[in-house]
């Protein structure tokens, strides 16, 4: 037997795996041979190290985490782990598809006119809602205006789309014919809206002087509901506080005349006026008049005396609130 | 090398049986054999009880198909190598390994021979000689000589031949002696 083929018997001689003639065949080599004893000894020695080293222990807490693992997991739990877990990569992505979802809604929204005038609708119509009983009748107003059978709603400024903003100050009745009387919104216009907010404190004390001033016209005529008074609109209906499109001065020679020419004006180029006040030494006079027909309005004043505009906001709506101070 | 259980047999049965605590019980009995094969095939611990915790849940679920060929130990054993090994081979496993790798060999270019013969020095040294067995030979010397299954048994659980594992056991062995050579001078 050679050293090499004695050296490959070892593992097997140390697990008794050796039949018993190769065993002694073997044992007869180490006797005569230092150099395999040696490495016999050595061989021993590792195995034996090997076979005497501590055990491993699994570590604390461990049978419980695999009962745990191998208990059965309810379907909503199955569920959510599967939604989000692992959470480093599925948390980001759905929050990111939050995002986007949402982004593109906001995007919608503002790209499409319709859905904002939706939108737009549905706030007016919920804030109008409360104010749009039926307002009383006023009494006839002596300036020229249309006077078609018009339901107490109808009396709001007429069929351009956009009202027109009344005036800016709290009207009380500037003249005895032009008791203020609280008006519902006639159509849905933020600005109205808004308006409705505002003086919500002084609708009710209108509302009574206007109903205590329109008692005898009711008892006169048939239910306004029921059939629509010939009654001309009352043009100091709308005296609401809110700011006027353009405000502007006119000093002329003759108030009277003015006043008198300014009415013509009004009435030619479609317009209406909704009030007449006096301001210390003169009057202010509002009108309403259509976009369209502004310029050429404007020019028509500045004819009657010194115009000066005041202010005036920078995109005039289809009807376009004038609230004039007229001096001498 | 453990002490092994005698017989599994109650066991088995009851764990086929459906028996609540059958399956607790086997975790108890095995957990530290089960983790130590792990721990000596993976050499860390975390990635060790990962793999010990799916050896007893391929085991409960999979307990309904044990034929009982061979013992349950042999069936454990067998599960828990190659799941390691599937492990060791897998391409973020041998990435971590070659980083281990370097930082083990830094220290022991400097061996101090005389600490060494300590003997926690010198069971350091086999721990570290185990390690670097290459997979096939050192899974044969975890089942033998730290575990005590017999070559039979060994041959089963990793469905090779018999001269394989012989063969495979002493080419490990052989290494372990070359690698502690330093410890007999």
């Amino acid at each position: 037997m050679t050293c090499h083929e004695a050296r490959e018997l070892f593992s097997d001689r140390l697990d008794d795996q050796l039949s018993a003639d190769a065993a002694a065949r073997l044992d007869a080599h180490l006797a005569g041979c230092d150099d395999c004893r040696l490495e016999w000894a050595r061989f021993e020695r590792v195995v034996s190290l090997a076979q005497g080293m501590e055990p491993s222990r699994a570590p604390a807490g461990f049978v419980d985490r695999v009962l745990e693992a191998a208990r059965p997991v309810p379907w909503p739990v199955r569920l959510v782990r599967q939604a989000f877990t692992p959470l480093r990569i599925k948390l980001p992505l759905e929050a990111a598809a939050l995002l986007l979802v949402g982004g593109l809604a906001v995007m919608m929204f503002q790209r499409s006119p319709e859905m904002q005038r939706m939108a737009r609708q549905e706030t007016s119509e919920q804030l109008a809602a409360p104010r749009s009983e039926p307002a009383p009748v006023a009494p006839p107003a002596p300036t020229p205006e249309p006077s078609t059978p018009q339901s107490p709603i109808a009396q709001a400024p007429p069929p351009p789309a956009a009202a027109p903003p009344p005036p800016a100050t709290p009207q009380t009745p500037a003249t005895p014919q032009r008791p203020a009387a609280p008006q519902a919104p006639a159509t849905a216009e933020p600005r109205v809206a808004q308006e409705l907010r505002r003086d919500t404190a002084d609708s009710a004390r209108r509302e009574n002087a206007a109903k205590s001033a329109a008692a005898p016209a009711r008892a006169a005529a048939p239910p306004v509901a029921a059939a629509p008074t010939p009654t001309p609109a009352p043009l100091a209906a709308r005296a609401r506080p809110l700011a006027p499109d353009v405000s502007a001065w006119l000093t002329v020679a003759d108030r009277t005349t003015a006043l008198t020419a300014l009415a013509e004006a009004v009435a030619r180029f479609g317009g209406r006026e909704n009030a007449r006040r006096p301001d210390g030494r003169g009057e202010i006079v509002d009108v309403v008049i259509p976009r369209d027909a502004y310029d050429a309005f404007i020019r028509e004043v500045s004819r009657l005396g010194g115009f000066a505009s005041e202010r005036q906001s920078a995109e005039l709506p289809a009807s376009v609130s004038i609230s004039l101070r007229i001096t001498e | 090398m453990r002490e092994r259980p005698d017989d599994d047999t109650d066991l088995l049965e009851r764990l086929r049986a459906g028996e609540p605590r059958a399956f607790e019980d086997l975790v108890r009995s095995y957990q530290h054999r089960v983790f130590g094969v792990a721990l000596r095939m993976l050499q860390n611990p975390a990635e060790a009880e990962d793999i010990a915790q799916e050896v007893f849940l391929r085991v409960h679920g999979a307990i309904g198909a044990f034929r009982g060929d061979a013992k349950l130990s042999t069936w454990l054993y067998g599960i828990a190598s190659n799941l390691c090994l599937n492990r060791l081979s897998s391409a973020s496993h041998r990435r971590m390994r070659h980083d281990e790798d370097a930082l083990r060999r830094a220290p022991s270019d400097v061996p101090d021979a005389t600490a060494a013969m300590e003997r926690g020095e010198v069971e350091a040294a086999l721990h570290q000689a185990i390690a670097e067995l290459p997979e096939d030979r050192r899974i044969v010397v975890v089942l033998r000589d730290l575990e005590g299954l017999s070559y039979e048994e060994i041959a089963q659980a990793l469905d090779l031949e018999l001269g394989t594992v012989r063969s495979r056991l002493h080419r490990g062995r052989m290494d372990l002696k070359s690698k502690m050579e330093r410890f007999f001078a």
